[in-house]
Parts: C-alpha cells; structure tokens; sequence
C-alpha cells in the first residue's frame, strides 16, 4: 500500500508541475472571442437593400477593396463590366463557361483564372495565371448567397439592370470580423494582441500582394530578404505610409491603413521582423 | 578505418541531401 | 495490414453509388439551440469524455499490436518466456476494453445529449459508416475473447497459428475501428465531400477521405503504441516495486524493460508523424496552419516541447540506470556524461521560443520581440535539429546498453567499432549543417525541405548502426550476465514519469485538435453559436487535461487491480455448510 500511495503522491506531483507551468510559466493569452455573425433574413429583403449587403461583403469580409481598388495597378476595376464582358467571353483566351454577365462574374470569384485580363496575371505566369484566390476558400469563404450579393453590387455599380433573383432559401450570413471588446476589466474596446509577426502577416494579409513567409504574393515588391536593403525605420515608414517611397518598377497601390489595424507593439514587433528577413 | 568510413558515409549523406533536396525541386547550394 | 485495412475500410464507399436524393444540409444555431442540462459545461463534459474514451481506446488499439509482436518472437525463437509475457500483457488490458466502450457510450451520449444538431448533421453524412463501426464491435469482441480466453488452448502447431492469425485479425478489427471514427472528427476539422455550405450530396468517401484524416491514421497508430508501452510499463515498475522475491523483481524489471523498448522504438518517429500532419494542416488551410504554430496556439507547442523533454530525460535515464545490471556496462558510463549532455542541451533549444509576447517596457528592454542570442534557436531548422539528435543519442544510449554486457568475438572489430563511430560523426556533421546552412543562410523554402533529409539521416543512422552492431555481436561472448532486478528503484520512478507525460501529452495534443477549430463546429461550414464557442486561455486547456489525466489514472489502477483479483482466493473458516 505504501508503494503505491508513494507512487500515486509522484504521479500527483508530476500532473500538477505540467499544469503549474502551463498557467504560470507561459504567458496566459486570451484568444479573440468567436467573430459575431449577423443573420440576414433573405426572404423579406429588397433588391436595393440586397444589393447594399454586397457592397457591404465587397468592402468587409469579401476583401475585394485590397486589390480591386483606384490606385490601380494589380487588380482591374469592376466598374466597366456592361462593356467589357462580351468582348471577354469572345476572346480566344477565355478558358471558361460562362455566357453571360452574371455567370462570368461568379465565374471570375470562384475560378479567377478562366480569364485574366491583360497585363494583371501573375508574374513569369504571361497572364494565363490570376494571383486572385477562389473566394470561397478558407480565409474569405463567401457564401453562394453571399457571391450573389456581390454580383447583384457589381452589376448595378457598373450600370447594368440587375438580372440575379435574391437567394430565397438560403438563410444567409455574412460575418463580419469585428472588433469585438474583450471584457478585461477597464480596458474597453480592445481585441487580443496578435501573438507573433507571423500572425499579422498571415490576418492582414499581407501575403495577397508580397512574397513573404510561406506566401506567394504577385502584386507587390518580395520581402523575403527585405532586410538585406531596409532598415527599421525605412519599414515602419513603408507599413504607414506606403506610398512615401515606392519601389523601383511597382506603383502606388498599398493602402496606408495598416498603422491604424496595429497597437504600436505589434508594429514594432511586424518591424523587428520584417527587419530579420536577411 | 575510421578515415575510410567517415569518407564513405560523409559521401552517402552528401548523395542523400542532394537527392532529396532535389525532389523538392531544390538545389544543394542556395540560389538567391 | 494497414493496407488490407485501408482496403476493407474503402471498398464499401468507393463501391457504392451516392445514394439517391441525398441531401444533409447544415443549420444556422443560435446560443439557445444548446441544451443546458443539470447545469452542466457541455464543452467540458464532451470534452473529459472523448479524451478519456481516446486514452482507452488508444491503449486497447496498442497492447494488442505489441501482443502480436511478443507472440510472435516467442513463436520464432521458442522462448516461453515472450509468450507468458504477451498473454501477461493482454490479461492486465482485458478490462480497459469494457473501459473503452463505456466511455465510447459517454461520450456519443454526450454528444447527442448537448448538440443533437451537430450530430443530426454527422449522423447524416457518415450514416453508413457509423453502422459498420457499430457492427464491427461484434467482430472486435469475439476476436478479442477467443484470442484471449483460448490464449492456453490453442497452443503447439496449427493451434498457434490459428491464434496468431485471431491476433493478426484483432489488430486489423481495432485499426478499422480508429480509421473509421478519424474520418468523424477530422471531417469536422478539414471538411470534404460537402460544398462550401457544408451541403452533403451523398459522397460518402469524399468526407471519409478528407485531408487530414491519413496524417492523422499515421500518428495515431504509432503514438498509440507508444503510449500504450509506455502505460504497460508502468504497471510493469508497480509490480516490480511491490514485488516480494528476487524471481519476481526479476520478471517485472524484465517486462519493464521490454514495454519501455517498445514505447521507445514508437517515439522516435513519432516527431515526424507530427511534422506530416503539420504540413498537412497547412496544406489544407495556411490560416489554420499559423493559428497553430504562429497565432494563439503556439506556446502551446513550448508546453509540448517540455513534455517531449521529460519524455526523452526518463527514457534515456532508464536506459543508464538499466545499464547497471550488468557489470560489463562501467566500461560505458563515461559516455553517459556527454549523451546526457547532448540531449539537455537538445531539449533547451527545443523549448525555446522565438517570438516572445513582450509588454512594450520588455520590448524596449530587450530590443525587439526577439532574445538576441536565444531568439535565433526558437525557429524550426533548430528545432529539427535539436530533435534529430536527441532521437539519434537516444539511439547512441541504446546501442550501448545493448553492448553493456557482451564481448564481441568477431575478427573485425577494431574495424566495426571505427566504422559506427564514422557513421554517427559523419550523420551528426551533416543534421548539424544541415540546419544551420539551411537554417540560417537560405529562405523559407529551403528551410522546410532541409528537415527531410535531416530525419532521413537520423533514419539512416539508427538502421545501419543497428545491422552493424548486429553482426559485430554475433556470437558474443557474455561478459557479466544481466541480471534482471538489479536496478535502483529511481529507475522504476523514470517508467511512472514516462507513463505520466505520455498520457499528458496525448491529452494536451487531443486539445489542440479539438481545440483548433475555434468556433467551428465543422471548420468553415457548421459555425459553433454555443456560449462556449470562444477558445479558453491554455492554463484552462492544461487544468482540465491534468484532471483528465488524473480520472484516467485511477481508472487504470482499477484495470490492473481487477486483473490480479481473479486470482485471489480466500477461505472463509466455517462459512459454507459441510456435506
């Protein structure tokens, strides 16, 4: 018996050593709470306010605005598609199905690379390669209503009669990744700090336009070695004001709305790292 | 003898980087 | 096997047409759709559940794999002993199958009880597999039965092989048994078969064949034998310790011996298993992947690299105390000083972290989110490295207690002993350069392809060292018999050690799998809208996997209490009437 109480007394120690590091040696993060969800009730929606919730997902959580946007360069705009289209679909390069407007434009989400328009594809790729993702994958993961929405936006955005009927049975969602107040206590309004340079890369996507970490983006300067030729200073420049100084052969395309998306911690540390980067 | 394997084996390992770095499409010296 | 497995698990599937009209959809819940019985935290409750139902089954899936083994070298060589051991090791096991399937009940209960609209949408999509998992327990159950209850009938000639053949299809139930509930809960982590509303048509194989679930088959199967040795061996030091004669320690230290060795040989490719799976998560999805290794969950993995510390430390001070049953072994204990060293050092790179989550003063003071010096070894090519040599002097550690009392009488062997030492100096030089030049002086791409041959070299290693060795000892002289029972009983407290971290670890692992989802029920297409959908802190993770290891461990006192109880006998005086 003595045995085994010694036993079962040295098993008891080691669990409770694991859990004593595991709440006092670590340092206790508290993750962001679940994003909220806003539960759109399709069936009693009017076009008009349809096609207000697509412009809402194109500027929230369909991220289109981070290329699709007037400093031009990476990404075509999408105001023009009542002219250009047809043309589209007539071209010889065109490698998909559609044959119509509304087809080509969920066609264009879904498999970017059906057709690329001149001078926007990937680089080395003779623009048979799109750098845009399909926008029902992982990170973005538009609904099929929520597509629908976007197309109903772009068509009237561009001038056209909306054609598409509103998803009736479909109950749809559109999250919107909010700042959501974490209650510690007094603090008020503030989300979770990002853990690691890497995490900020990978949220804000920098990898949607940069070669950097694991990301294979086409669109701006790569970053891999960036720190052979910046130093600190001249990054944390680039992060807030991205067009102060822009790269050799690149134009003025990165929104400067990253220094507002990061408590000054986080900045030094996407800094410290991007500075690493030899 | 030990000259002898530490050359034979050095020789195998250096055949095993090579091959499989090269499976992964990857060169054994770094290219910028 | 797995192959047959594999197959047996696919045919109906693959066969079978989608059935007709098919059509499983996913609903949109709110906080209130959960029920709330008993004032019970469903999350917690399903959570004990399933991890403790997993620490059973995996054991009940391991003990009958190395049964098989045991059984098997005993038929070879014809040493009784293997055998007695094996059905040694299935006897103290029996009851933890009843375990098993009690807490499999618990916890589908627990599921249906708490989320019966997650479960309608997976009963909906693995309907068919669901059936045949249910019906197989009647194949698990009657090998398992004749395998064990016959154990001491079908024995000698054709009787034997029919056993082993019960035994070799016991393992192939069991295997069927985990491919097929993996496909349940790595569907809910990287969905397959559905469209992206998580609407399912009817491709069954779609779902069972998602992107995780043969990382995750993998890992399992091997961990599960490490695991299942490692708990084996525990019971192994308990009987040794409170074990009355020289016979009987000689046996239990003999067994422990035996039990550590096969936990041992499983975690050495354990890390790999774990790397694959890894790779594999990013593969499925790059957000997914960072949340594990460079977001919220990544001083998790400090948590674990102190865990595989521990487990490497016991392990190999196991081997050095085990070293002193023989005499032969004091020619080797001045090596110990430098594997010991070697594998220290090999943890404190493993545990340290790259990026630091620093408060702005400690940003300040340190000069940037980085250590300067120790920030540098918190990246992979380090930590690669730093485990390729453990494994590999922990290889070095067995070597060596296998030489410990033999006296090798082949004409070669100055040539034999120069050769394995070339091999180990002419591997380590090359994991060595191997991270650092990739680590330290390439990009990313090569940092990653660089780990494969580094664990390749590893393998390597270990297989040629062992063939060398092999025929340098044939016919080796016994130098200083070993004599099972002589170890200090620290060594015994190394085997607990083991068991301890292994079962917390497995519990700390099952909670990041889980745990990695966040708030999706089924990732990207069933939303979790519980109250408890947010991800807690990890000293809350860690609490509740230690009160989990600790039930677990009084179940498992239970199981091997009740297995020396059939044997006990008492005579009540006067008791009984007289005839």
């Amino acid at each position: 018996m003595t045995q085994f109480l010694k036993i079962a007394g040295f098993s008891l120690l080691v669990i409770s050593l694991f859990a004593t590091y595991s709440n006092l040696g670590i340092p206790q993060i508290k993750p962001a709470p679940p994003p909220s969800q806003e539960s759109v009730d399709l069936s009693s929606m009017d076009m008009d306010s349809f096609i207000s919730l697509g412009e809402k997902i194109y500027n929230t959580k369909g991220t289109c605005t981070l290329c699709h946007n007037e400093l031009g360069g990476r990404a075509p705009m999408l105001d023009n598609l009542g002219e250009v289209v047809s043309a589209r679909l007539e071209d010889a390069g065109y490698k998909g199905s559609a044959a119509n407007v509304v087809d080509y434009i969920v066609e264009s989400m879904n498999e970017p690379s059906a057709y690329v328009v001149k001078g926007f594809g990937k680089v080395g790729t003779n623009d048979q390669e799109s750098p845009m993702p399909d926008v029902r994958s992982g990170s973005i993961g538009l609904s099929e209503a929520e597509t629908l929405a976007i197309v109903a936006f772009l068509q009237d955005s561009s001038g056209l009669d909306v054609s598409i009927e509103i998803p009736s049975n479909v109950e749809e969602v559109a999250e919107v990744p909010e700042e959501v107040p974490v209650s510690t206590g007094g603090q008020g309004g503030q989300r979770a700090k990002y853990a690691s340079a890497e995490e900020i890369v990978a949220t804000l996507g920098c990898g949607a336009c940069h070669k950097i970490a694991e990301f294979e983006g086409a669109i701006g300067p790569d970053l891999r070695l960036i720190g052979q030729s910046r130093d600190a200073e001249h990054l944390r420049q680039s992060i807030l004001d991205p067009n102060a100084d822009i790269t050799e052969g690149f134009v003025a395309m990165m929104p400067p709305i990253y220094g507002d998306q990061l408590f000054a911690s986080e900045l030094e540390m996407l800094v410290e790292y991007m500075a690493s980067l030899k | 003898m030990f000259a002898v394997g530490l050359v034979v084996f050095s020789l195998v390992f250096l055949a095993l980087d090579y091959f499989v770095m090269g499976a992964q499409g990857l060169s054994l010296v770094f290219e910028h | 096997m797995m192959l047959v497995v594999f197959l047996l698990a696919v045919l109906p599937f693959s066969v079978a047409e989608a059935a007709e009209g098919v059509q499983v959809t996913v609903p949109e819940l709110s906080s209130s759709d959960y029920p709330v019985i008993a004032g019970v935290n469903s999350r917690v409750a399903v959570w004990l559940a399933a991890q403790l139902h997993l620490w059973f089954a995996a054991f009940v899936l391991a003990v009958p794999i190395f049964v098989f083994i045991i059984e098997s070298i005993g038929v070879w060589t014809r040493d009784q002993r293997y055998d007695e051991m094996a059905f040694e090791f299935i006897k103290v096991s029996i009851t933890a199958y009843s375990l098993t399937a009690i807490l499999g009940g618990l916890l589908a209960f627990s599921l249906f009880i708490f989320y019966p609209q997650l479960m309608t949408y997976l009963t909906g999509v693995f309907s068919e597999s669901m059936f045949y998992y249910a019906l197989l327990f009647f194949a698990e159950s009657v090998t398992l039965y004749v395998y064990y209850y016959g154990w001491h009938w079908l024995q000698g000639g054709d009787k034997k092989w029919i056993h082993l053949t019960l035994g070799l299809l016991l393992n192939a139930v069991g295997t069927l048994l985990m491919l097929l509930a993996n496909a349940w809960l790595t569907f809910m982590m990287s969905p397959n078969g559905v469209d992206t509303a998580g609407t399912f048509t009817g491709d069954t194989w779609g779902a069972i064949h998602n992107f995780l679930w043969n990382p995750i088959n993998l890992h399992r199967v091997v961990a599960n034998v490490a695991f299942g040795g490692s708990v084996v061996g525990a019971y192994a030091a308990f009987k040794f310790l409170s074990a009355s004669g020289e016979d009987e320690r000689a046996h239990y230290d003999w067994m422990g011996y035996n039990a550590n060795f096969i936990a041992i040989t499983a975690l050495l490719p354990l890390p790999f298993a774990g790397y694959y799976l890894t790779a594999e998560i990013y593969e499925y999805s790059q957000q997914m992947g960072i949340t594990l290794m460079g977001g919220v969950f990544a001083w998790l993995f400090i948590i674990q690299a102190v865990l595989i510390g521990t487990l490497f430390i016991a392990a190999n001070y196991y081997l050095w105390c085990g070293m002193g049953r023989s005499e032969g072994a004091h020619r080797y204990y001045p090596y110990i000083k430098y594997i010991a060293f070697v594998i220290v050092a090999s943890f404190l790179v493993w545990f340290t972290p790259h990026t630091l989550v620093l408060t702005n003063e400690e940003l300040k003071a340190l000069g940037g989110p980085y250590h300067k010096y120790l920030g540098s070894l918190g990246i992979m090519p380090a930590k690669n490295t730093a485990v390729n040599l453990m494994i590999l002097f922990t290889a070095v550690s067995f070597l060596i207690y296998r030489r410990s009392n033999k006296l090798p009488t082949v004409s070669w062997v100055q040539t034999g002993n120069a050769l394995q030492i070339a091999l180990f100096v002419a591997g380590i030089a090359n994991i060595l350069i191997l991270g650092i030049y990739y680590g330290y002086f390439t990009n990313t791409v090569y940092k990653v392809a660089a780990s494969i041959p580094q664990v390749l070299t590893t393998l390597v290693v270990i297989v040629i060292s062992t063939v060398i060795d092999s025929f340098l000892y044939k016919g080796a002289e016994e130098v200083a018999p070993l004599r099972w029972g002589r170890v200090p009983d620290r060594s015994q407290y190394a085997l607990f050690l083991l068991a301890v971290a292994f079962t917390w670890l497995m519990g700390l692992m099952g909670y990041i799998r889980s745990g990695i989802r966040q708030h999706w029920h089924v990732t990207d297409v069933f939303r979790d809208n519980s109250v408890d959908a947010f991800t807690p802190t990890l000293g809350y993770a860690a609490n509740v996997v230690s009160i989990g290891v600790v039930i677990f461990m009084a179940m498992v006192v239970f199981v091997f209490w009740i297995s020396q109880v059939s044997s006990k006998k008492s005579y009540p005086e006067g008791y009984w009437k007289t005839a």
